[in-house]
């Protein structure tokens, strides 16, 4: 793996790439300490801060404005859940890349379906028929009154998502770090009340070389999808606990032995 | 299975809008109150989604439903749909008046900056060069991203401020970086032979994750990368294909 090979070589560096989140705003406490204490880092990360400055400074040529070929809401919706295959992907992604509005619509729908998961999942009460528009005032000013109040801060009034403590599911097979002849199956443990599976197996490019939703346990490798031996692949499976929210396993690296099937 | 569809096909609309709305309200209200804090602005744009998913009987709804399965999670069809709803609403119908009370409250050079970016969507220099032409403006580049700066944290700023976001790209963070469109436009031009060798995918996860400033989990979903390091991961890649360019055409640092 590179960043194994970064390591080898930077043995007191971080890897370059996890520069990335503190050149552009975040990282994590042990990274910001070492580049405090680091003058090859600083540098490092003056020079990406540098090249995002003029990345970013091609927001001055582009429009927000609608086309007609600006993405339909079905697509912007497959798009945002990692659901359109390479081939279908290719025209949308060449789309996003010219138009600043389809990517603020793939952005936004993005962070409300992350912001609003934990206010949809409050049971709703039963709700009255009622007719557009006169009932309609009606009704939503009955439950305006159930939705949360906007918060003290000033912020537009959405719940903060809260900390839930939804169980992930756990890998079994193939285990983390295998090398084992063959995979004909992956089998994980159950999270109580999981509606469905979402299994994804990655190679070590990080590209998906297969992904599949079940409601069982465990998923039979299709013949489709061929593993090379000795070279690293990773799985892994995530759980629909409740509605819309998904929690995820580690990330589970394993590799077959045997010859290719 | 969503509950509302059965009735919808059986041709009873009714019962399925009473059970769309059931289920859906919340998700709903929740993500128009992201962008408005006013009650009266989420009212308003409450009924105009239920009208837009309403009017031709149904037909919205009907599309999606005919597309629904346990694959595609309809709620992200929904959010996207009120999303849009949203801005649009906010853009073209009623809220013509709100943005105008947000615009009054400005000095006149930013009213126009206002005009043109939020009202007209145009790009930061169609604007500058309008300001110039039209308006008489004599102002430099860069004295203009300072304004629109100062338009910008205005008119975000308040119970309306993020819709307002919505509809206009934000300045640049620091507007000393251009202080010359011409400068800007070459700029661009090294930065298109840098990004030339990059797959579009990857210039994707670069463009949203550092420009769009789009969560790198939320990158690495849509692009199917495994987790959010592949994105950080492409991220450097193209900075320093972006790096090694500027290097070549030997721009060093002070001169961008």
């Amino acid at each position: 793996m590179l960043e194994a090979i970064a390591r080898r070589r930077h043995v007191t560096h971080p890897t370059p790439e996890s520069l990335i989140p503190l050149a552009l705003g975040t990282a994590d406490p042990a990274t910001a300490r070492h580049v405090e204490a680091c003058a090859t880092c600083q540098t490092e990360i003056e020079r990406l801060q540098e090249a995002a400055g003029l990345l970013r400074g091609a927001a001055s040529l582009e429009r927000r404005i609608a086309t007609p070929a600006c993405l339909d809401e079905l697509v912007v919706a497959d798009f945002v859940e990692g659901r359109l295959t390479p081939e279908s992907r290719a025209p949308v992604v060449a789309h996003l890349l010219t138009c600043a509005r389809c990517r603020s619509v793939v952005k936004a729908t993005s962070r409300l379906v992350a912001e609003t998961a934990v206010a949809a999942q409050a049971p709703a009460r039963p709700w009255r028929r009622w007719s557009v528009p006169l009932g309609l005032a009606a009704a939503a000013a009955i439950v305006l009154l159930l939705v949360p109040r906007r918060g003290d801060d000033g912020t537009p009034g959405l719940r903060e998502p809260t900390v839930t403590s939804t169980i992930a599911p756990v890998p079994i097979a193939p285990a983390p770090g295998a090398s084992i002849p063959r995979v004909d199956r992956l089998v994980w443990s159950s999270v109580p009340g999981a509606e469905r599976y979402r299994l994804r197996l990655y190679d070590r490019e990080g590209s998906t070389l297969w992904t599949v939703e079940i409601a069982d346990t465990s998923v039979g490798l299709p013949d489709s999808v061929r593993l090379l031996p000795r070279v690293p692949y990773f799985w892994r499976v995530e759980a629909q606990a409740e509605w819309m929210r998904w929690t995820a396993s580690d990330l589970i690296p394993f590799q077959v032995v045997g010859p290719p099937r | 299975m969503e509950s509302w569809i059965g009735p919808l096909e059986a041709g009873d609309p009714e019962a399925a809008w009473d059970r769309f709305i059931e289920r859906y309200k919340r998700l709903i209200f929740g993500a128009i109150r992201r962008y408005t804090g006013e009650p009266d602005d989420v009212m308003d744009v409450f009924a105009r989604v239920c009208e837009v998913l309403r009017e031709n009987d149904f037909t919205r709804l009907r599309r999606c439903a005919a597309r629904v399965d346990p694959d595609r999670p309809f709620s992200t069809w929904l959010v996207a749909v009120v999303h849009n709803l949203t801005i649009d609403w906010f853009r073209h119908r009623d809220g013509r008046p709100r943005l105008s009370a947000i615009a009054a409250t400005l000095p006149r050079l930013q009213q126009r900056i206002f005009e043109y970016v939020f009202l007209q969507q145009r790009s930061h220099i169609e604007a500058y060069e309008l300001l110039c032409s039209r308006d008489g403006a004599s102002l430099s580049f860069g004295e203009f991203l300072k304004e629109l700066s100062a338009t910008y944290a205005a008119a975000t700023a308040g119970r309306r401020g993020r819709v307002t976001a919505e509809l206009a790209i934000a300045p640049p963070a620091s507007p000393d970086s251009a202080t010359d469109p011409a400068v800007l436009a070459e700029q661009q031009t090294l930065l298109a032979r840098a990004l030339e060798t990059i797959p579009p995918d990857d210039r994707l996860a670069v463009q949203l994750y550092v420009v769009d400033e789009m969560p790198a989990d939320q990158v690495a979903r849509a692009l199917g990368y495994p987790s959010a390091k592949t994105v950080y991961n492409r991220v450097y890649r193209a900075l320093a294909a972006i790096r090694a360019t500027l290097e070549q055409a030997g721009i060093k640092g002070g001169d961008l």
